[in-house]
C-alpha cells in the first residue's frame, strides 16, 4: 500500500492526504496543486467574503478584513488604533517616517504580504522597505537623528566612512563608489571590484535566478551569436523565448492552517516539502565476482542449516541383537570355563619395574608404621582395583602396617571400606577397624583440598568416618604432614586424579614413599611419571597384569591370580572375536565391491 | 523378627545376584528393569554422597563446631558461612550475582592450586625427563645400555614432537583459497597421529580389560552364590 511521508514528521500517512494527521505539515506542496487536475477546485479563487475559520484568531482575523477592505480600496483607518499599543521606539520611528508609517506597522506587514513572493520572478523591495548594507530596513531603522546611536565620527576609520551605508548620516542621495577608493585593510580586493559602482546607497533587490538565467542566457546567445555567425543554438533559444514570456503567475489563496484565506502568503513548507523522487537503488550489487560467489555460498550454507537433516535411524546404528548375544556367549563361556576347570595352569612369570620398585618401598613399611591409602575410584570399577590392589595391601596387611583410609570421591570412603574387608576376608586376614585401619572419610576441595591436607592432615580431617580423633594415637601422634607416612598409596582409575596427586604430593613427600595402584585403562597417561631416569613416583602396579605379577612375586594367591586363567582366555576369545570380524567385514566389502564392478560392466 | 546375619547376608546376595542378571540382560536390549535397576544405582550413589557430606564435612566443620563452642564458632564460621549462604543466590537468576564471590574465591584457589601443580608437578618434570632420556652419565649410573637409552629417547623426542605437531592448527591460506598448514608441520603431524592412534588403543584396551576384570568379578559372584545354594539345598 503506496503512504505519503510528511517531510516534517517523517510519519506515514494517507496516500491521498493533504495534510500530515500527525504534525498538520502540508504534505502536497503548492505548486503540485496547480498540477493536479483533481486539486483544481482548491485553487479557485476563493470568494473574499468567505468566513474564516473558527479557529483563526482575532489578530488574524482583522489582518484578513483589513486586506479584503483594501481590496476595495477602502482603508478603515480604525484599524490602525492598535498602533497606541506599539511600542515606543516603534511608535517614534513611525511617527519621523512620516505618511507611510502612520499606518502602523500592520498595514506595511499586510502590503508585504501582498507583494510577490520571493520566489516569484519579480523581487522587488516590500512597499518602501529598503535592504540597506547592515541589513536593517529604512522603516525598522530609527530616525537618523538618535544621536545615542552614532558613532564618534572619529572613531571611524576611512574605509568605513566610506562605506554605503553612511548615507545613513543623510547623505543617502550622495552617489559614490562603493568603498570610495578606499581598501579596507582586512579585504585584499581585486581592481575590477574597486570600479563596483552602486547608482543608490541602497543596495537593489538581487536578481532572482531566473531573471540572471534570463541575463546570462541573452549574454551567452550573444556571444554564440557572434561566433556562430547569427545562428544560436536550440537550447539557447528556448531560454531567451521562455524569458520573453515569463508566465504569468496566479495568485494563491491559503487554504489550510491558520493563514487560510490570505493570498500571495509564502508556503509554510519549505522547499523539501516538495515530494521528492525515491533515491535510486542499483540492482545489481557493485561486488567482485569471488565476493558474490562467496556470498552465494554462505546463502546456501544458511539454507541447508534450515533445512531438515534425516535422522539416521536408531536400528541402523545398533548392532544385530544376534551379534550381541554370541559374543557374549562366547566371553561367558571362556570366563566359565576359565574359571571352572583352569585350563591353562600358570603364573606371569616376567618381572615388572614399577612393581618391583613398589614392593621395595612396601619392604621399608615397619609394623604399625601408618600408611595412608588413597581410595579415589567409583564403585564401577571397584572389581579391577580390588584385584590390582589386592597385592600390595595384602602384604601391608602381613607387615601389619596402620591402613588410614581417605578419599577425594564421596562413594571412596565405602569402597575403601568395602576393599579392606573383602582383602582382609579373601586373604585370611584380621584386620579390625580403629586397631588396625581407620577410614578419614571423603575429602573435599579436590586439588584445593588435596593440598590443605598434605600440608596439615590434622586440621584438615581430625576426625574419622566413626567421629574418633585417631590423631593422638600410638600410631599417628607422629604424623604432622603427609611426608610423615611411611608410605603413600594412591588407588585410581581416573587420570585426572592421578596427574592431581602426583603434582600436589611432588615436593612433598619422597618419591620412594609414593606407589600408586592404577587401572590398565589410565596405564599410559601415568607411566610418564615412573618411566623416566627421574621418576616422580615410586612404584606403579596397573592393571590385573601388575597384580598378578605382585602376588606371583610376593607369593600369594590372591584375586589377581583367581582371575589370571580365565582373563587370558577371555582376551585370547576377544582376539579371536575381533579377527574373525575384520576378516568378515574385508570379505563383505570385497564381494561388495565385486559386485559393484560386475554390474558396471 | 531377628535375622541372623548368615540370613541377612544370603538375603543381599540374592538381591545383587538378581540386580546382576538385571544389568546382563542389557544383552537384550533396553528394558524397564534395567532402567529400574539403573535408577537404583544412582539414587543409592546419591543418596550416600550427601550423607557423605553432612558427615565428614558439614557436621565436623559446621554443625558440631556451633554446638560445641557456640560464641567462638561464630566468629570464625562467620565469614565461611556467610560465602557459603550466598551460593544459595546461584538459584535465582535474578539474585545469581550475589553468589559470584564465594564462586570467584573458590575459582580462584582452585585454579592456582591446580596451576601450581601443573608447572611443577607434570610441566617441567616431564620436559627434564624428556631431556634427560639422552643424558648418557644418567643412563650409566641406571645400568641403561646407551644405544638403546639413546634409541628409547629418540623415539619418546620423535613421538613427543609430532604429537605435538599434531595439534598445531595455525595455517595460512595457500594459492587456491584453502586454509593450510605448512608442509614440515603436515609431515609432522602425519608421523604424530600414529604415536596417537597407539597411546588410544592402548587406553581403549585397557577401558576393555578393566569390564573384563569387571565381568569375571561378578560371574566369580554368582557361581560362589551357585555353589553356596547348592550347599544349601
Amino acid at each position: 500500500m503506496e503512504t505519503r511521508f510528511c517531510p516534517m514528521c517523517g510519519r506515514s500517512n494517507q496516500p491521498d492526504a493533504e495534510e500530515c494527521e500527525f504534525c498538520h505539515a502540508r504534505l502536497i506542496p503548492l505548486g503540485e496543486f496547480e498540477k493536479g487536475p483533481e486539486n483544481e477546485s482548491i485553487f479557485v479563487d476563493l470568494p473574499l467574503e468567505q468566513e474564516p475559520q473558527p479557529e483563526v484568531p482575532e489578530w488574524l482575523k482583522d489582518l484578513r478584513d483589513l486586506k479584503l477592505d483594501e481590496t476595495e480600496g477602502e482603508v478603515d483607518e480604525g484599524i490602525i488604533e492598535p498602533v497606541e499599543d506599539l511600542p515606543e521606539w516603534l511608535k517614534s520611528g513611525d511617527d519621523q517616517e512620516g505618511s507611510q508609517s502612520s499606518k502602523g506597522s500592520e498595514i506595511l506587514f499586510s502590503e508585504s504580504l501582498k507583494k510577490e513572493s520571493i520566489i516569484g520572478p519579480e523581487v522587488k523591495p516590500v512597499g518602501s522597505v529598503a535592504i540597506t548594507p547592515a541589513g536593517n530596513t529604512e522603516n525598522q531603522r530609527p530616525n537618523s537623528s538618535s544621536d545615542e546611536d552614532k558613532l564618534p565620527e572619529a572613531d571611524l576609520p576611512d574605509w568605513l566612512k566610506a562605506m554605503p551605508g553612511q548615507e545613513w548620516e543623510g547623505e543617502s542621495d550622495k552617489e559614490e563608489d562603493f568603498f570610495g577608493g578606499v581598501v579596507p585593510p582586512f579585504v585584499d580586493f581585486d581592481e575590477s571590484l574597486l570600479n563596483i559602482g552602486l547608482s543608490d546607497s541602497r543596495i537593489e533587490p538581487e536578481e532572482t535566478a531566473e531573471e540572471r538565467l534570463t541575463l546570462s542566457a541573452h549574454s551567452a546567445a550573444g556571444e554564440a551569436e557572434e561566433e556562430l555567425g547569427g545562428k544560436i543554438p536550440e537550447d539557447l533559444e528556448d531560454i531567451l523565448e521562455k524569458s520573453k514570456h515569463p508566465e504569468t503567475e496566479e495568485k494563491r489563496i491559503e487554504v489550510a492552517g491558520p493563514l487560510a484565506g490570505l493570498e500571495d502568503i509564502l508556503p509554510v513548507e519549505p522547499f523539501i516539502a516538495e515530494e521528492k523522487k525515491g533515491i535510486e537503488i542499483l540492482s545489481t550489487l557493485l561486488v567482485s565476482e569471488k565476493q558474490r560467489k562467496h556470498a552465494e555460498l554462505f546463502e546456501q550454507l544458511i539454507a541447508d542449516e534450515g533445512k531438515p537433516k534425516p535422522i539416521k535411524s536408531a536400528a541402523a546404528e545398533r548392532s544385530s541383537p544376534g551379534l550381541r548375544i554370541f559374543i557374549f556367549l562366547i566371553i561367558l563361556a571362556a570366563s566359565l570355563f576359565g574359571m571352572l576347570f583352569n585350563p591353562f595352569p600358570g603364573k606371569p612369570t616376567a618381572m615388572n619395574v614399577g612393581v618391583f620398585d613398589a614392593m621395595q618401598a612396601l619392604a621399608k613399611v615397619s609394623p604399625r608404621s601408618p600408611v595412608l591409602l588413597i581410595v579415589d575410584y567409583e564403585a564401577g570399577d571397584f572389581a579391577e582395583m580390588q584385584t590390582v590392589g589386592f597385592g600390595l595391601i595384602d602384604q601391608l596387611m602381613v607387615k601389619g602396617a596402620y591402613l588410614v583410609l581417605l578419599s577425594t570421591n564421596p562413594l571412596g570412603a565405602l569402597q575403601g571400606d568395602r576393599l579392606i574387608r573383602q582383602i582382609n576376608l579373601y586373604g585370611d586376614h584380621e584386620y579390625k577397624e580403629q586397631t588396625n585401619w581407620v577410614n578419614l572419610g571423603y575429602l573435599p576441595g579436590s586439588a584445593a583440598g588435596i593440598q590443605q591436607f598434605i600440608q596439615s592432615p590434622r586440621n584438615t580431617l581430625p576426625v574419622t568416618t566413626n567421629s574418633q580423633n585417631i590423631w593422638a594415637g600410638d600410631e599417628m601422634k607422629n604424623v604432622q604432614k603427609i611426608g610423615d607416612f611411611a608410605l603413600v598409596v594412591v588407588m585410581t582409575e581416573n587420570a585426572s586424579h592421578a596427574r592431581t596427586w602426583i603434582e600436589q604430593l611432588n615436593g612433598n613427600i619422597a618419591q620412594n614413599q609414593m606407589v600408586f595402584l592404577v587401572s590398565s585403562q589410565i596405564e599410559p597417561i601415568v607411566e610418564p611419571y615412573y618411566a623416566t631416569i627421574s621418576p616422580q613416583i615410586g612404584g606403579l602396579v596397573a592393571g590385573i597384569n601388575g597384580g598378578a605379577i605382585y602376588e606371583t612375586q610376593a607369593g600369594r594367591n590372591g584375586l589377581a591370580l583367581m582371575y589370571w586363567e580365565a582373563y587370558g582366555l577371555i582376551v585370547s576369545s576377544s582376539v579371536v572375536l575381533i579377527l574373525f570380524g575384520v576378516l568378515v567385514n574385508t570379505f563383505g566389502k570385497f564381494r561388495q565391491s565385486n559386485s559393484k564392478k560386475t554390474e558396471g560392466k | 523378627m531377628n535375622l541372623s546375619a548368615d540370613w541377612l547376608n544370603f538375603t543381599m546376595m540374592l538381591v545383587s545376584a538378581m540386580l546382576t542378571l538385571i544389568i546382563f540382560s542389557y544383552i537384550f536390549g533396553d528394558h524397564f528393569l534395567f532402567r529400574l535397576a539403573v535408577a537404583l544405582f544412582i539414587g543409592v550413589s546419591a543418596a550416600f554422597g550427601c550423607l557423605t557430606v553432612y558427615h565428614s564435612v558439614l557436621y565436623p566443620s559446621l554443625i558440631q563446631p556451633i554446638l560445641q563452642n557456640p560464641i567462638q564458632s561464630w566468629i570464625t564460621l562467620a565469614i565461611p558461612l556467610m560465602l557459603s549462604w550466598l551460593l544459595f543466590f546461584k538459584l535465582s537468576q535474578r539474585w545469581s550475582f550475589m553468589g559470584n564471590p564465594s564462586l570467584a574465591l573458590m575459582a580462584g584457589v582452585g585454579a592456582a592450586t591446580v596451576v601450581g601443580g601443573a608447572i611443577k608437578g607434570t610441566l617441567f618434570p616431564q620436559i627434564f625427563a624428556s631431556i634427560n632420556q639422552f643424558d648418557l652419565q644418567a643412563m650409566k649410573t641406571a645400568s641403561i645400555n646407551p644405544i638403546v637409552g639413546l634409541i628409547e629417547g629418540g623415539v619418546i623426542l620423535i613421538g613427543t614432537i609430532t604429537t605435538l605437531a599434531y595439534f598445531h592448527f595455525g595455517a595460512h591460506p595457500s594459492s587456491e583459497g584453502k586454509l593450510q598448514r605448512t608442509i614440515w608441520i603436515e609431515t609432522l603431524s602425519w608421523i604424530g597421529q600414529f604415536f596417537i592412534a597407539v597411546a588410544l588403543g592402548w587406553i581403549f584396551s585397557g577401558i576393555l580389560r578393566a569390564g573384563y576384570i569387571a565381568f569375571l568379578e561378578r560371574v566369580r559372584f554368582m557361581i560362589e552364590l551357585i555353589l553356596n545354594l547348592l550347599r544349601v539345598i
